[in-house]
């Protein structure tokens, strides 16, 4: 199709000698030759469907490259409100699905997550406003309750917090050791939340399963993130807490008893298991001055401690007996244990070679897991949620586990379907369909435009001057540094305004700002954009 | 004007630097190499205000030399062989553009097979893209020729293709006066272009145009070069005035009385000068026609000082296959409709850098009449 005025995109009143035109190109409406046409679509990063809190990676990051570390915080706190704490102790599932993995090393999100999160801890969140007079309780003041706290007082519920002990934040408090998590980070991070409003905190409150029922009478909805507060020991042992402790026991007298820590030092400890509260508890114990052996009845590679926790460990001179059981104590003076070689474990059951060994310690620390105090069933009054409902998990997997189940009680609330109470303020879980939002993978992003260039190298106190007392082990890169990282990320499916589509358009008809727009009237469909896209925001459709 | 012993490369940068270009887009090729390496040096050194821009391929530096000419500025590029074989499509944009870009082209030939050396395929198969051509004999004539191409082709808005043989003219040294910014300031104004890209006085060029249109343009063309033969005599006539050096569409050398003619383009002619010393000593009355403009055809000028009673040998270093050698053809075309013509014989002299020695030409002029005019002519 021509359009009508073609004729005179070179007019002979124009020309002398040169093919000149001052009558403007604008009267071709190249935009007709068009059979297909490019799209703006905004996608998933594999980061963000890996992170259980589906943060918004690729966005924060652009914020914070912009200078714009305020807006990159907010970002980062519309899904998670505890970016430091994750900064710290998250494992990063999200560095695991990372596109940039396959390339040359993930992105070390968990870094710059780390930075963002400490700038945010002077930022206070906007008072929160009262929307409705419907109060839910909240079993439970770790990282799962504080978090479906955080989702139901922002959006306007009333909230109120049972708390056991006689402070927030559960293992963030007395479970994570500070040489990983330093206290005041986690107490500001659960201050800001508390301080927003709409939470009302009640401690030393322990809710039994009789309890439970009453409260589900005077509030509209209960969540339950009890944890697991009982001790799982073996059943050959006895806690009796002066030389025989469970590990959160021990970290728990530890913390509130400071003469204790005097008490034992230079003693011989032993701790059984093999899982990071197992790791804390030694290598808590070895920073105040003792000896301590780790017994696991597994080998250290099968143990289920974070690998970044086992390696630090040993750099401190954790001694790990592998493949043992307790099989006797004798207590005296001391303690007296027999350890048993294990051949192999049948359905969780250890089956012993027959060999033993004996050995002599001041206290024996039990860190072989924990369980339920009481079952609960879920009705519709009452959701469960954290490690009392999936079992033990990582921090983030509580968080994420507070937030589904506020969106879940919400859209319980207003008789609504799931999806809707989340459109505000959940980029991810925004659409109807989960599985059908589009995931950019590595194939999708166009190398050229990024050179290869390792991950940021994080700097460690070294072992010796770690064990010396509780310091943070994982020194902060410089500003210089995080920047250079985030600079790293490719933006898989978010656009972040690189504008290499403006650049490519051989028609002008692209103007970048808040996204893509395209001007259609020129747009000959050339697909230039689509295929010069670093991070695959823009597909070419049919157009008919 | 100072007097130097400077490579035909190293002579052509300066007269290029004495033009004072703005951009230079350039990709190096055997034999231009030193040219842009020099150019290179100067503006990296700042002696040239000029930006020299690296390409990545010769397409681009055609098509980057068309944008900086499009944006009104004295633009200056330079190649060979392949090189300028692979600019050819840009090469008629400019033309059509009407932008007096000025190219200079060290003469090779084109595989396969692998040749560097020197012969006119490459400048010869564009003879038809409407760029002016002129064939230069002495790294002075080139340097000479440089100030007098941006001269010509600011005046008629053509482009202009300055030629030299690949290795005889780039690599050679030579004795050669340069002259000083001033003189070439006085003979070489600031180009002001009547058109250009400009914000603020939009305009788009190059848009679509319908066959009318399109076929007024391209006659623009033909009569732009029919009337260029003005204002390069104008040129030439300015040039000598203030360099002392004449020059014309065609040079000769002892035509006058000369029974045998060469017609020679390039570095050839002094050996062909050479020849015909030897010649005339033994009483053989033998001359030259040295064809500088090969585009536009000197017609006129070739016909006056061919016509008489001679036999003229047509020395082609390329050749249209299935027709004959292109000087040869335009020389023939010239006197078609002329009473008295010449005995023409079309010479394949040279190609890919078959030696020419001065005995060969003499050996040639003594056994001219068991040659064959109806043939193309081969060395053996």
């Amino acid at each position: 199709m021509e359009s009508v005025e073609y004729n005179n995109v070179i007019s002979e009143e124009d020309i002398k000698k040169f093919p000149i035109s001052i009558t403007t190109t604008e009267v071709n409406l190249t935009g007709s030759w068009r059979f297909s046409k490019p799209n703006f679509e905004e996608k998933i990063s594999p980061c963000s469907v890996g992170c259980p809190a589906n943060t918004n990676i690729p966005k924060y990051i652009f914020h914070l490259l912009k200078n714009d570390i305020k807006t990159a915080a907010n970002i980062l706190r519309d899904e998670n409100p505890f970016p430091a704490v994750c900064g710290r102790v998250c494992p990063h599932f999200c560095q695991e699905k990372c596109n940039r993995k396959e390339y040359d090393g993930s992105v070390e999100i968990r870094e710059i997550e780390k930075f963002v999160g400490d700038y945010a801890l002077d930022i206070p969140y906007e008072k929160a406003q009262l929307k409705t007079n419907k109060r839910v309780a909240v079993i439970g003041g770790g990282p799962a309750g504080l978090s479906c706290a955080y989702f139901l007082a922002k959006n306007g519920y009333k909230v109120t917090i049972y708390e056991k002990e006689n402070f927030l934040g559960g293992l963030l408090i007395y479970g994570i050791p500070s040489y990983r998590l330093p206290r005041e980070i986690a107490e500001k991070e659960i201050n800001n939340i508390i301080d927003m409003g709409n939470i009302e905190v009640k401690l030393n409150e322990t809710v039994s399963f009789d309890r439970l029922q009453e409260l589900k009478n005077s509030y509209s909805a209960v969540f339950f993130a009890g944890g697991l507060s009982k001790d799982r020991i073996p059943n050959n042992i006895e806690l009796d807490n002066e030389k025989v402790f469970s590990g959160y026991e021990l970290l728990k007298k530890l913390n509130t008893d400071k003469s204790f820590a005097q008490k034992i030092k230079g003693e011989k400890i032993a701790v059984v298991g093999g899982g990071n509260v197992a790791f804390d508890v030694a290598r808590t114990v070895l920073r105040l001055g003792n000896e301590v052996e780790i017994i696991y009845r597994r080998t250290l590679q099968e143990a289920p401690s974070f690998e970044e926790e086992k390696a630090e460990g040993l750099d401190e001179g954790l001694k790990i007996t592998e493949k043992s059981v307790v099989t006797n104590i004798v207590k005296s003076k001391k303690l007296n244990l027999t350890l048993g070689k294990v051949d192999k474990i049948v359905n969780g059951d250890a089956q012993l070679t027959g060999e033993t060994e004996n050995i002599e310690v001041d206290k024996l620390v039990i860190a072989t897991g924990q369980a339920k105090e009481f079952e609960i069933e879920k009705d519709d009054k009452i959701f469960l949620g954290g490690d009392y409902e999936h079992g033990a998990k990582t921090v983030i997997e509580a968080i994420a586990s507070g937030k589904t189940n506020a969106y879940k009680i919400m859209a319980h609330l207003e008789n609504k379907p799931f999806y809707f109470m989340n459109e505000q303020d959940n980029f991810l879980r925004s659409k109807r369909d989960f599985d059908s939002y589009k995931v950019v993978d590595f194939k999708k992003i166009n190398l050229f435009y990024f050179d290869k260039q390792p991950p940021l190298k994080i700097n460690k106190l070294s072992a010796e001057d770690r064990v010396k007392d509780f310091k943070e082990v994982a020194l902060k890169p410089t500003l210089d540094k995080i920047l250079n990282e985030a600079k790293r990320c490719f933006s898989c499916g978010v656009c972040n305004e690189c504008k290499t589509c403006w650049f490519f358009c051989p028609d002008v008809c692209i103007n970048v700002k808040d996204g893509v727009d395209f001007d259609y009237t020129y747009c000959k469909g050339c697909g230039l954009c689509s295929a010069e896209c670093p991070r695959g925001v823009i597909d070419m459709v049919e157009d008919k | 004007m100072q007097k130097d012993m400077l490579l035909g490369s190293e002579a052509i940068a300066e007269g290029v630097k004495l033009a004072r270009p703005k951009i230079i887009p350039a990709y190096p090729i055997t034999p231009q190499t030193h040219i842009i390496e020099v150019l290179s040096e100067m503006t990296a050194k700042g002696e040239l205000d000029a930006t020299f821009i690296r390409v990545e391929s010769e397409l681009s530096a055609a098509a980057a030399a068309m944008g900086a000419s499009q944006a009104g500025v004295r633009t200056f590029t330079a190649t060979s062989s392949h090189g300028l074989a692979l600019m050819h499509e840009v090469l008629h944009w400019i033309v059509g553009a009407r932008l007096p870009v000025v190219l200079v082209n060290a003469n090779r030939a084109i595989g396969s097979p692998w040749n560097i050396w020197t012969d006119q395929t490459d400048s010869m198969t564009q003879r038809d893209l409407g760029w002016l051509q002129v064939y230069c004999e002495t790294a002075q004539e080139a340097l000479d020729t440089i100030l007098q191409a941006f001269y010509i082709a600011e005046k008629i808005q053509l482009p202009f293709m300055v030629m030299i043989d690949g290795f005889i003219l780039s690599h050679t040294l030579e004795e050669v006066l340069i002259p000083s910014q001033d003189e070439a300031d006085e003979f070489l104004p600031p180009y002001k272009p009547e058109y250009f890209l400009d914000t603020n006085n939009p305009m788009s060029f190059g848009a679509a145009a319908k066959g009318d249109i399109f076929y007024m343009l391209r006659k623009s063309i033909e009569e732009t070069m029919e009337g260029s033969f003005d204002y390069i005599d104008e040129a030439h006539k300015r040039f000598e005035k203030i360099f002392k050096r004449k020059y014309g569409l065609i040079d000769t050398y002892l035509l006058d009385d000369a029974e045998i003619v060469f017609v020679v383009a390039g570095a050839l002619a002094g050996t062909t000068k050479v020849a015909i010393d030897t010649l005339r000593k033994n009483n053989v009355k033998a001359g030259l026609l040295k064809i500088r403009y090969f585009r536009p055809f000197p017609k006129k000028e070739i016909v006056d000082a061919l016509k008489g009673d001679k036999k003229v040998v047509v020395f082609n270093k390329a050749l249209s296959f299935g027709s004959s050698g292109q000087i040869t053809q335009e020389i023939k075309e010239a006197f078609y409709y002329e009473d008295k013509k010449p005995v023409l014989y079309d010479y394949i002299l040279s190609l890919g850098g078959k030696e020419v020695f001065v005995e060969n030409i003499v050996d040639l002029a003594n056994n001219l009449d068991n040659l064959d005019k109806f043939k193309i002519l081969w060395r053996e």
